[in-house]
């Protein structure tokens, strides 16, 4: 019987023409499967962006041009335009200033100046241009971060 | 044939819950932050969600004890009543201070000096204690400038400072719950009749200190996924509860790319404590000469800068561990030691360590060093040379 058995596996082709249809068909959920996670992976380009201030949304902006303002920071919040940058003032209640510098074209985001501090770490953190991105002034409690961003679990990123 | 259909089934059903179990897993995470002032640095931490914020409060309040412990200007802390006490003088100090000087010591000698707390004197002269962050900052100190970012220190007052360092010359002794630090006698020097002496600067230690503390609480709650972070210079990475294999990709920052968003390198790590340290965060810059916050004990300059130097060094380092705070000590070393120096160091002294510094010459290139094993780093700027330590 095991003789048998053992001849007949001996008997067949390595590879029958069911078979091979059987690893094409896995080959192809596989490569499915790696597109489907290369196309929703969060690399797609920065919408926008979220500034909070001790936790309170003070402003948003997307790259399209539409921007909120809460109610009490409608005036301590400026706009101007410089080609495509658009550069963002907050002005506190101690007459301090932090400048955010929104690049449309480029779809990025970084702090320009600060007077909150004399060694102005904020505006030494790298510039936000995807999801994971975030810019902290700890001085004012200020956070920047990418819209639609909020509960998405960024990368650890070291120095 | 029939088997095979089932086959398929299976396989297909495998690939389906594996992709759903992914995107729960994510949806798990929860992001917990602080931006309260440790050292002028934020500190946050991914945990699963749905657990009471006890872990997080708790982690609070230890960072709190360890910045009321170290900040040089928290009046009664053990570090502000160590710098204020005179030469020879015994100072009582509390546990996390007594640990702190303790693991410093360690440091101090496995590193031949190249990490030295006691080089808060220094580091004030530079500009770098928390008063010079402060908006209304003027002048105090003798020593001080009115414009520290623009003018350089007298030499005078970095010959006499450089007299003061040494952590290693600090008498530790403990009785019962109580511990003590004898200032060394000797540790005083005069400028203009005015009395100077040792002082600690124990900052970037107790970064490294929180993260493990805080590490320590996160496992001992039970948690073994997600990772805590101490502005970033200090990490505690556990488990990526969305890969299967729980390994993190931790992004480290590239020190010469402010402007872009764009990252040296990526090291793929789990259960582990990375610090980095850098010239690229604190610094001033005058006549093209950067002065960092990481100052060279034995030249009393920020590394790089003392005079005759082509501006060639170490501009990051970062060092992968079992213990945050001796991570935090060994990066900054590494950063001191200068290229060969530190080579060697990694080579004879670190084989339980992953260690990486970027070395830029005098023209501006830049090269990474590192003894990462094969698969755990992936650089990514492809304009930085790679060579193994």
């Amino acid at each position: 019987m095991k003789g048998d058995k053992l001849g007949e596996i001996r008997r067949r082709k390595p590879f029958a023409v069911w078979d091979l249809l059987v690893y094409g068909i896995l080959a192809a959920l596989i490569a499915a499967g790696f597109l489907w996670l290369a196309l929703t992976g969060d690399d797609s380009p920065l919408e926008g962006i979220r500034v909070t201030c001790y936790g309170e949304t003070i402003y948003t902006c997307t790259f399209a041009g539409e921007s909120t303002r809460a109610e009490d920071w409608q005036e301590a919040i400026g706009e101007t335009r410089e080609g495509d940058l658009l550069v963002v003032t907050f002005t506190f209640s101690d007459g301090g200033r932090s400048v955010l510098e929104l690049d449309c074209a480029q779809r990025t985001a970084r702090m320009r100046e600060a007077d909150c501090s004399r060694h102005h770490d904020c505006t030494r953190m790298r510039a936000i241009s995807a999801a994971d991105g975030v810019i902290v002034c700890v001085p004012r409690g200020l956070k920047v971060t990418a819209l639609g961003s909020e509960g998405a679990v960024s990368p650890p990123v070291l120095g | 044939m029939r088997k095979r259909r089932t086959i398929l089934s299976l396989l297909l059903l495998l690939v389906s819950v594996a992709a759903s179990g992914c995107s729960a897993l994510q949806g798990e995470l929860h992001y917990y932050e602080s931006l309260s002032y440790f050292g002028g640095t934020t500190q946050w931490i991914y945990l699963p969600r749905g657990e009471d914020v006890s872990v997080w409060n708790k982690i609070c309040a230890a960072a709190g004890s360890v910045e009321e412990s170290v900040s040089p200007d928290r009046e009664g802390g053990s570090v502000a009543r160590f710098n204020a006490a005179a030469a020879g003088e015994r100072v009582e100090i509390d546990a996390v201070s007594y640990e702190l000087l303790c693991l410093a010591q360690e440091a101090y000698t496995l590193t031949g000096g190249a990490f030295d707390p006691a080089t808060g004197a220094l580091v004030d002269l530079w500009g770098f204690s928390p008063r010079f962050r402060k908006t209304d900052y003027a002048p105090q100190q003798p020593y001080d400038r009115a414009e520290f970012e623009t003018q350089l220190p007298e030499a005078r007052y970095l010959e006499a400072f450089s007299s003061l360092t040494n952590v290693t010359r600090i008498t530790l002794s403990q009785e019962g719950d109580r511990y003590y630090a004898v200032k060394p006698e000797d540790a005083f020097v005069e400028v203009d009749g005015e009395c100077y002496t040792m002082q600690l600067t124990l900052g970037g230690l107790a970064k490294g200190y929180c993260t493990d503390v805080s590490c320590e609480i996160v496992r001992g709650a039970g948690y073994e996924d997600g990772f805590l972070s101490f502005d970033g210079s200090s990490i505690a990475v556990l488990r990526d509860p969305v890969r299967s294999d729980g390994i993190w990709g931790v992004e480290v920052r590239h020190p010469r790319s402010q402007e872009t968003s764009g990252t040296l390198a990526t090291l793929r790590q789990r259960d582990v404590f990375l610090a980095s340290s850098g010239d690229y965060q604190q610094y001033y810059e005058i006549g093209g000469v950067r002065y960092s916050h990481i100052i060279d004990p034995a030249t009393g300059y920020p590394v790089n800068a003392a005079p005759g130097s082509d501006g060639s060094g170490i501009v990051c380092a970062s060092v992968v561990g079992a213990s945050a705070a001796m991570c935090d000590a060994l990066s900054t070393a590494i950063m001191v030691m200068g290229r060969e120096r530190a080579i060697s160091f990694v080579r004879e002294t670190l084989s339980e360590y992953s260690v990486l510094f970027v070395f830029r010459d005098a023209q501006g290139a830049l090269t990474l060093y590192h003894n990462f094993e094969e698969g755990t780093l992936t650089l990514n700027d492809r304009t930085i040379r790679e060579e193994a330590i």
